[in-house]
């Protein structure tokens, strides 16, 4: 419901930690953005202050057009929910969802009908008199959910919530999350370390490393067309393969040398890269191809079911990621040659940025 | 809106805050300034400000009970420390090798001396240990046909270490029990597993991971020790006899509130009282430089 | 299979844990005792006083020494409360300011209360009755509570700012995007947080004061403003020869009844303060 605008926006904590730089960043309306990144990055410290708790040291915060730096948490109409839950120990569940309608002093049977059509669609009917330290870590999470939701805010913020929930409940959650803010359709800015959470959950995703923004984009884009090695080697898993390499041209061909080896690059790529000489050469696993012959040694196999986890080993002693289909098998030891997928790899500068 | 944002946060600290600074400023910055201006006075009863610079300090010097006093002081901090840590040390020791319950229990029971009024423990330490025959152990020996002790006449140190040691063994049995507790359990099994009796365990094991918290305590308790003089006041007053126990703020106490109502020297009374201050100041700040309190001490984090 | 190191441990254990409250234990013998000097037979006699509350019925001479013994009890409650009232609610707002906010001075405030709470009142005595005379609240009441909360303070701050500190920051953020200001906050989530730090607070300096003697004895003249403490004290003092211990012991049992009640209820908050007071 809420369109929500960064621009230049920048965070500087006392003693001069530089959290968040120069961040621009748009999320549309009913959109899922995640923001995603390593410790530290500066997305937790983003969140916060697009909800008000910290104030950008310079840069604005628009929502729908409107500056709201200087607006307080509680009159910016969001709902937020916490990787530690936060519900507030002293209350029942009833009392916590009502919370945020009391302060509004709506009247009793409002509140009441609002909380109990938001914890029926939770599914936490039966537990509105339970304390939340008698519930379970879902169940907590279904809480903070609802305290979120009960007062329609424009804007929905979440720091982490499945990180603090077991393995298997997390996927089962993580639909869910996606199904209900489809049907809300309120605008979500979710912050993650997972690469997997975020590729599964998101609309688009922006990636920040270092308090800056790396890239934005959907997922697709993200996955297919990384725009710098940090986003390459940070989406997808099996990490893809990040291989130092020296572009040589012998003869009209261009070549590239990585690995102790020498590959023949196809034209279009060759006149690209024709001229450069140290690059930096990117190729997921499942885009690197194993025949029999003779230049690699198997290194580990690790049968996964539905594919095959593989370690190849190149003539200059670096382990090389692949991926295989389920029913390609190679044993440790074998000797295999190595071709990749033209089409779909990328080269970087060594600084970092996509050269194509 | 940026303005009053602002200005709610400070009006927040302002009213929130402003009691307990006054309060810290009005009962140590002030009578600490006081105490050092009037130790440079002949203040008495008159109230009148009588200057005479560094004569107390000398006259303090040259003071024959000045040596006992000292003296005095002396023996009371170090006995009663080594009673306050070395038997909380064996309280905590017993109590966390029993069942929890008795050892709570335990521990409950001997922090009652410390809850109780000062008057009441000290009148009943003097009734129980009375030289006279009508004291509850004299009255008891004497039944069984004994010769009464003149328990306070001549055992007034350990009679005073076992006074004040009840009231202070309870908050080191209580630090050290909380902390043995705390150490984490693998230890102790790996010992046991290793064979190690519950005597080397104790000594090789727990009392090296409490240090920290011997060290705290003694630093503590003997800052606490050198001005205390609560029961030595309620109990011997400094006697029996010629100052025998009398130490240094009791002496003070006694200068300025008087035994006898002519006394009331307050210069002199603030000398030794400015001269114990010294003392503490410069222990507090080697103690925060040493246990470094600045860990304790993490910023907020919001705004 | 029980050792016997087992048994002979707990047997110990038992006489040690039973040793404090021995001398407990022969105050309530000696107060019930029928012979005022030694514990001998059992009787009511000795608490004959709390009818009218006067000491020597039959001594005019002394009853004009000692005050009436509720005079003395409506003292110690009055300080007792006083203290309680004015630690609990000062530490409760500046523990969470400083536990709470970044403000420049708060290092070196809380070393001033590390500071306060480290070196005992006695050595401000001197100075205090200086203050105290020429404030003109000599021999009252009100300036002995006030020294008392001075002295309590630190420590409830402490403690106090101990607890806000184990709140998490997420409650606090969320009530600010539930919708309170922060006072709202704090108001509404925080104090309810803290209310068992509070309790062994407000616990801790009702007993502080309850008990306290010093400062009575060192400030007050007026017989009519002592309290019990001074009571029992000046009995005491006074009647060393021996006359009659069996009534100050049972003056002390009225006096004390407060405190046991209190210690049994209360006993695991009072640690909780101890340790508070020593972390800080």
């Amino acid at each position: 419901m809420v369109r929500v605008r960064l621009e230049n926006v920048t965070k500087v904590f006392r003693g001069g930690v530089e959290a968040v730089r120069d961040l621009n960043l748009e999320v549309k309306d009913g959109e899922f953005m995640v923001l995603l990144g390593p410790s530290g990055c500066g997305k937790t410290t983003t969140l916060l202050m697009i909800a008000g708790v910290y104030k950008p040291t310079r840069g604005y915060i628009y929502f729908d057009d409107q500056v709201v730096n200087d607006l307080e948490p509680k009159d910016r109409n969001i709902g937020m929910v916490f990787q530690s839950y936060a519900l507030y120990p002293h209350m029942t569940v009833y009392e916590n969802i009502a919370f945020p309608l009391r302060l509004k002093k709506l009247p009793k049977e409002e509140i009441d009908r609002r909380v109990r059509e938001v914890a029926s669609m939770l599914k936490i009917e039966n537990l509105l008199d339970r304390r939340p330290s008698q519930l379970s870590g879902g169940q907590q999470q279904r809480v903070a959910l609802a305290r979120a939701i009960v007062k329609r805010p424009g804007l929905f913020l979440m720091d982490e919530p499945l990180s603090n929930l077991d393995a298997k409940i997390r996927v089962e959650v993580r639909a869910e999350l996606k199904r209900l803010q489809r049907e809300l359709g309120i605008t979500t800015i979710y912050v993650t370390h997972d690469q997997a959470e975020a590729m599964s959950l998101a609309d688009r995703i922006a990636v920040m490393n270092e308090g800056r923004l790396q890239q934005v984009g959907t997922p697709d884009e993200l996955y297919y067309h990384p725009a710098n090695v940090f986003v390459a080697s940070f989406i997808g898993a099996p990490a893809a393969n990040l291989i130092d390499a020296d572009i040589v041209e012998v003869g009209g061909s261009v070549f590239m040398e990585a690995l102790g080896m020498r590959f023949q690059l196809p034209s279009d790529l060759a006149q690209v890269l024709r001229g450069a000489s140290k690059v930096v050469f990117m190729v997921r696993p499942e885009d690197v191809r194993l025949s029999p012959g003779k230049g690699f040694t198997v290194f580990s196999v690790e049968w996964l079911g539905r594919e095959s986890f593989v370690h190849v080993q190149a003539p200059d002693g670096k382990l090389l990621r692949v991926t295989l289909p389920p029913d390609r098998h190679v044993s440790v030891g074998g000797e295999v040659s190595v071709s990749f997928n033209y089409k779909r790899v990328h080269f970087y500068r060594p600084s970092g940025e996509l050269i194509v | 809106m940026r303005v009053s944002r602002e200005l709610s946060k400070k009006l927040i600290i302002g009213v929130m805050l402003t009691p307990a600074v006054v309060v810290a400023v009005l009962f140590l910055a002030v009578p600490a300034a006081l105490t050092i201006l009037i130790s440079l006075t002949e203040l008495d009863y008159r109230f009148k400000w009588i200057w005479c610079g560094l004569n107390n300090y000398a006259r303090l010097l040259t003071d024959p009970t000045t040596r006992l006093v000292v003296q005095a002081t002396a023996i009371y901090v170090a006995g009663t420390l080594a009673f306050n840590t070395l038997w909380g040390l064996c309280l905590a020791l017993l109590s966390t090798h029993v069942h929890d319950a008795l050892g709570t229990f335990m521990r409950a029971a001997w922090l009652l001396p410390r809850v109780l009024p000062s008057v009441v423990w000290a009148m009943l330490m003097m009734w129980i240990f009375s030289p006279l025959d009508a004291g509850f152990l004299n009255s008891l020996i004497i039944n069984m046909g004994g010769q009464p002790v003149p328990w306070t006449f001549r055992y007034y140190w350990p009679f005073l270490f076992v006074v004040n040691g009840f009231i202070g063994s309870s908050l080191s049995a209580i630090i050290f029990s909380s902390a043995i507790k705390s150490i984490p359990p693998d230890y102790i099994i790996a010992a046991k597993v290793d064979g190690a009796s519950s005597f080397t365990i104790i000594t090789r094991i727990i009392l090296p991971m409490i240090k920290w918290h011997i060290a705290f305590f003694v630093a503590y308790n003997t800052l606490s020790l050198l001005a205390s003089f609560e029961y030595i006041l309620l109990t011997l007053n400094g006697g029996p006899g010629y100052y025998t126990t009398e130490v240094m703020i009791l002496r003070a106490y006694h200068l300025a509130f008087g035994q006898y109502m002519v006394a009331m020297d307050f210069g002199y009374a603030a000398t030794h009282v400015t001269i114990l201050l010294v003392v503490g100041l410069v222990l507090s700040i080697a103690y925060w430089r040493v246990f470094r309190l600045r860990r304790l001490m993490i910023e907020p984090k919001l705004e | 299979m029980v050792k016997v190191r087992t048994i002979l441990l707990y047997l110990v254990a038992v006489v040690v844990a039973a040793v404090p409250l021995v001398p407990l234990g022969l105050l309530f013998a000696l107060a019930l005792s029928e012979h005022p000097v030694y514990v001998r037979g059992l009787t009511l006699a000795n608490f004959e006083f709390l009818k009218t509350g006067v000491l020597f019925p039959g001594d005019p001479h002394r009853s004009k020494i000692y005050p009436n013994v509720y005079t003395a009890a409506a003292n110690t409650l009055l300080l007792a409360l006083g203290n309680m009232a004015l630690v609990t609610l000062i530490s409760s707002m500046a523990g969470y300011v400083i536990s709470r906010y970044s403000f420049r001075g708060r290092s070196a405030l809380l070393g001033t209360f590390l500071v306060i709470h480290g070196v005992p009142a006695s050595v401000m005595l001197v100075a205090l009755y200086y203050l105290l005379k020429a404030t003109g609240l000599l021999n009252t009441l009100l300036g002995v509570v006030l020294v008392k909360m001075a002295v309590d303070l630190p420590l409830g701050v402490w403690v106090l700012k101990g607890f806000y500190d184990g709140i998490p920051w997420d409650t606090e953020i969320a009530a600010l995007v539930d919708g309170t200001s922060r006072f709202g906050a704090f108001f509404r989530v925080m104090l309810p947080l803290v209310s068992p730090g509070i309790f062994s607070i407000a616990l801790f300096s009702f007993l502080s004061g309850w008990g306290e003697f010093i400062f009575v004895y060192t400030f007050i003249q007026s017989s009519t403003n002592w309290t019990l403490s001074m009571l029992i004290q000046s009995l005491f003092a006074s009647e060393m020869g021996g006359i009659n211990l069996a009534l100050i012991a049972a003056l002390s049992v009225f006096y004390l009844v407060p405190v046991l009640v209190l210690f049994v209820v209360g006993e695991k908050y009072l640690v909780r303060v101890t340790i508070g007071g020593v972390k800080g």
